[in-house]
């Protein structure tokens, strides 16, 4: 049904339906979104996180259409236009090299600018904060199972007093009956830039008193390693939705 | 056509045609060439007549519901300004914009102004086309 301009109706209110779809790994009938729609409900996935949703053709909508897009997948999902398009979203072509990301639990306005021009994109989260322009781009299929091994300077406030009951070896042979005025401080200072929640094992600052009857020069050398690295290698997950450019 | 409260319908999609306007630089007695007819949602400026000072105006705000959104897609290839109708008082972001101020429209920006009352007028926002928000733009 088509209106011409003399006839537009006025109305006390209109309820659009919202069409509800399906993130998948190919164009289907599944994650479509149709011409007509102006709201879509993403209900789920089929496979993974680098399932998408399909906007309709630039040529099948009017100039200012738009489309809400609710997210409720549950997942971090993709937006593409239709394969061999060339249509873009943001000025960026994304008929399937590129992307545009689909956080979970955001709200996605897209308006058709132009024809060439493509879709502008317009992102709120679930708090009603503005999501700054997204860019989309191509997107690693594997979710990126790197170790990651960002440095992840948490300064570790074991500060190294270290109450650990000083296991030092104490390699002292002790011969003599002197009374060792040796008191082996063995200052260990431990920095353990140990990341995250390694315990710090470290020996370390052995009091031990050293009462040997050694010959007074027992060092009492004590192997903490004291500055022990520890660097657990801080395994995030790293998923990196397609933010590489 | 009007339909009362209880027999709203319901869709499952809907379209707006837009309207297709060219800036120009006076008010022409023929509404929609560079006017937006009031019932419009979205308009698409695709060309200017002279130069970026040319200009499109708003329907009159009494002549559209508290709440009523525009969208205007600007694909004139030029900046054009933003108009409310000559001699109304009607604003844009609070400010008088019906010929001494005019609300700057960038081309390839989207521009969308809502309807807040009568007498507030319209509150216009505006994205890039690569999805980011503009600042707000204060008439001048």
């Amino acid at each position: 049904m088509a209106l011409s301009s003399g006839t537009n109706p006025v109305l006390d209110g209109v309820r659009v339906t919202a069409n509800g779809i399906t993130a998948t790994n190919v164009e289907s009938g599944l994650n479509q979104i149709y011409p007509q729609v102006q709201s879509v409900n993403i209900s789920g996935i089929t496979n993974a996180e680098s399932d998408f949703v399909v906007l309709p053709l630039l040529s099948d909508v009017p100039v200012g259409h738009h489309i809400i897009i609710n997210n409720q997948s549950g997942y971090n999902i993709y937006l593409r236009t239709p394969a061999s398009s060339n249509n873009k979203i943001n000025d960026v072509d994304c008929d399937g090299a590129n992307q545009y990301p689909l956080t979970k639990t955001n709200v996605l306005e897209l308006i058709k600018r132009d024809g060439t021009g493509g879709w502008v994109a317009l992102e709120h989260t679930n708090l009603g904060a503005v999501v700054t322009a997204v860019v989309p781009a191509a997107h690693s299929l594997s979710p990126s199972a790197s170790p990651s091994a960002s440095p992840s300077v948490s300064p570790s406030v074991s500060a190294s007093p270290s109450r650990s009951p000083s296991i030092s070896p104490s390699v002292s042979p002790s011969a003599s009956l002197s009374p060792s005025v040796s008191p082996s401080v063995s200052v260990s200072p431990s920095v353990s830039l140990s990341p995250s929640k390694s315990p710090s094992v470290s020996p370390s600052a052995s009091t031990s008193p050293s009462s040997s009857a050694s010959p007074s020069v027992s060092p009492s050398v004590s192997k903490s390693p004291s500055l022990s690295p520890s660097i657990s290698p801080s395994i995030s997950p790293s998923f990196s939705p397609s933010q590489n450019p | 056509m009007a339909l009362p409260q209880g027999n709203n319908p319901t869709l499952d999609g809907i379209w707006f045609r837009p309207a297709v306007l060219t800036a120009d630089d006076a008010t022409p007695t023929v509404v929609g060439q560079n006017t937006i007819p009031m019932g419009c949602r979205s308009v698409n400026v695709t060309a200017v007549q002279n130069d970026a000072n040319d200009w499109i105006t708003l329907p009159a705000l009494s002549s559209v519901p508290t709440g009523h959104r525009i969208v205007i897609c600007c694909n004139a290839a030029s900046n054009f300004e933003l108009r409310t109708p000559a001699t109304s008082n009607e604003k844009i972001n609070n400010v008088d914009s019906d010929g001494t101020n005019e609300y700057l429209c960038t081309d390839t920006d989207v521009v969308i102004v809502t309807k807040m009352s009568d007498t507030a007028g319209w509150m216009a926002y505006e994205y890039t086309k690569l999805g980011a928000v503009v600042s707000a733009v204060i008439p001048d």
